[in-house]
């Protein structure tokens, strides 16, 4: 056929094109969707229940509650102010165990959507961080509510919280995206990925300090980026100091790095889903 | 302006085919691929769908698609409206499509009318700030009067329907994919259904009508191409192709005229004149 005499198409599957670009790009196009998935996500989650929203606040402090209780007994001599220590860890586990779940199920939720428009894969995971983060905010006043009951002081370095947010969003994305795109093609990776989660959820220091266990496992423990996260998160909150710029840069690497590798995963096979879901 | 001029292509597939690796019992769980691929059996046999199909849909016209159940018409539909990504061949599109309409694409039935005709428009790509000025012509097209600010779960299957169609066909599209349509809602909202899409066209809309009803497509459509095995049997003039299939076909597959909304069709979407004033 001859198509010099022909404008140019809008789409043409000759084009060259490059993957992670074009969903970079239709992600972008597509904000306003990213941000009605958020908002459906934060909002729809407790809608037919009584204390609706108020259930984001609630959850992480029973949760708490419920742990200071177990715990006290076994920690209470060597940490001080453990509610907030606990509940510090813990909303930002929270935030990265639903984010990658909810990223699995949405987008495995999504084929329906998926086989009558054309949409950008990731917008699912990443409105699910998204999500998790607006949660993470809201959680954010029990763990000041409870800060002043233990006396644990506001201190200058609480401006390092939004940097430390910053990179756990980022490595929760890049996780939520590797998962997502496995997901697809493997039902079981849910199942499994919630034992792995139970597994990393002892391992990261959530519930205990490092240096309350035996050396040489708790020098072990800080190479895992999760333990990490958390501390990165919790130091500046629960101690008050500044983490030191070498603790920052490792989980920046691990942060962009996880993240890059899964925009990649994802993109890779981004033409494959539609076969799959 | 995407969309070209009247009569010069607005869908051009070249030997295009569409391959589905369709493992014999795909393992859906690690477990069983593992236990599979050791024993050799992950064997994949293939489906084409579509096989070296090589076809022009024309700007303004409309062009029925034809065949049995499986021949490939809804994957032609999914792979011109970009959802499809063929395994071979080349796929050019000319102007933005329409979704293909469906019941409840991403539809949440705890959310209201209203907070479930944001999410589907941004779904389509539209800017929210769109959507609040399309929504007093969405809630009046819908017809659900106070139930538009109702959770979804309260609605009743036609409800949720024209909620759908009323948002998908808020804006005119270039191109209006149809998958055996209008077989939603009570007769007078398939008669304003026809009405709009028949606007569509008129204004220049590129419609593909996929539909088992060969009277409609007959009717209907300009031209028309029968589709069988994922192959092109037939293509050219709509009566034709029609009359070339309609011996073939097993009896009581084709909707007899008058069911699945075939007179609301008949009566709207009247066939356009062949070069009309562009539009």
């Amino acid at each position: 056929m001859t198509a010099t005499d022909l404008p140019a198409p809008l789409y043409d599957t000759a084009a060259r094109r490059n993957l992670l670009w074009q969903e970079i790009a239709d992600l972008w196009r597509y904000r306003d969707l990213l941000a009605e998935l958020i908002r459906r996500n934060v909002t729809a989650r407790y809608k037919r229940s009584v204390l609706g929203m108020l259930w984001t606040l609630l959850d992480p402090m029973l949760t708490m509650l419920v742990m200071a209780v177990v715990f006290t007994a076994l920690f209470v001599r060597t940490v001080e102010a453990y509610p907030v220590f606990l509940l510090s860890g813990l909303i930002l586990w929270n935030f990265f165990q639903q984010s990658t779940n909810q990223a699995m199920t949405d987008f495995v939720n999504s084929s329906q959507v998926f086989g009558k428009v054309r949409l950008p894969g990731s917008v699912f995971s990443t409105a699910a961080v998204g999500a998790g983060l607006v949660n993470l905010l809201i959680s954010m006043i029990p763990l000041a509510a409870l800060m002043v009951a233990f006396g644990v002081g506001f201190r200058p370095s609480l401006l390092f919280v939004p940097v430390a947010v910053l990179l756990a969003g980022l490595f929760t994305l890049g996780a939520s995206l590797i998962l997502a795109s496995w997901v697809v093609f493997f039902a079981d990776l849910q199942n499994a990925y919630g034992i792995l989660l139970r597994l990393l959820f002892y391992l990261s220091g959530v519930i205990f300090a490092a240096q309350q266990l035996p050396e040489p496992v708790g020098r072990w423990l800080a190479y895992l980026p999760t333990y990490q996260m958390v501390a990165l998160f919790r130091q500046p909150i629960y101690q008050g100091t500044w983490p030191a710029p070498a603790d920052v840069a490792c989980f920046a690497v691990w942060a962009v790095g996880l993240f890059l590798v899964g925009l990649w995963l994802f993109t890779r096979r981004a033409d494959e889903y539609i076969y799959r879901l | 302006m995407t969309a070209g001029p009247a009569g010069s292509p607005a869908i051009l597939l070249d030997g295009v085919s569409v391959v589905f690796r369709r493992t014999l019992n795909p393992p859906t769980s690690m477990k069983e691929y593992v236990i599979r691929a050791l024993r050799g059996g992950l064997s994949a046999a293939t489906c084409r769908a579509l096989d070296d199909v090589s076809l022009e849909i024309r700007q303004g016209e409309v062009f029925g698609v034809i065949g049995r159940n499986g021949a490939g018409k809804t994957t032609l539909l999914r792979v011109a409206s970009r959802i499809l990504r063929p395994t071979e061949g080349r796929v050019r599109v000319w102007g933005t499509a329409a979704p293909l309409l469906g019941v409840g694409a991403g539809f949440n039935y705890d959310l209201t009318g209203r907070e479930n005709a944001f999410v589907y428009s941004s779904i389509l790509g539209r800017r929210r700030s769109e959507t609040a000025r399309l929504m007093e012509a969405i809630v009046d097209f819908a017809e659900l009067g106070d139930y538009f600010d109702s959770p979804l779960r309260t609605y009743s299957q036609g409800m949720v329907a024209r909620l759908g169609f009323a948002v998908a066909m808020a804006v005119r599209p270039d191109l209006l994919l149809l998958d055996e349509v209008l077989g939603v809602g009570d007769e007078a909202f398939r008669e304003k259904c026809a009405v709009r899409f028949d606007e569509f066209r008129r204004a220049g809309t590129t419609v593909v009508l996929v539909s088992h009803s060969l009277a409609s497509v007959e009717q209907l459509c300009h031209r028309a191409v029968w589709l069988e095995g994922g192959k092109v049997r037939a293509m050219g003039e709509a009566k034709e192709v029609v009359a070339a299939y309609a011996p073939s076909r097993p009896a009581g597959e084709s909707a007899p005229v008058g069911r699945e909304g075939t007179d609301a069709e008949r009566g709207s979407i009247r066939r356009g004149e062949r070069g009309r004033s562009h539009g």
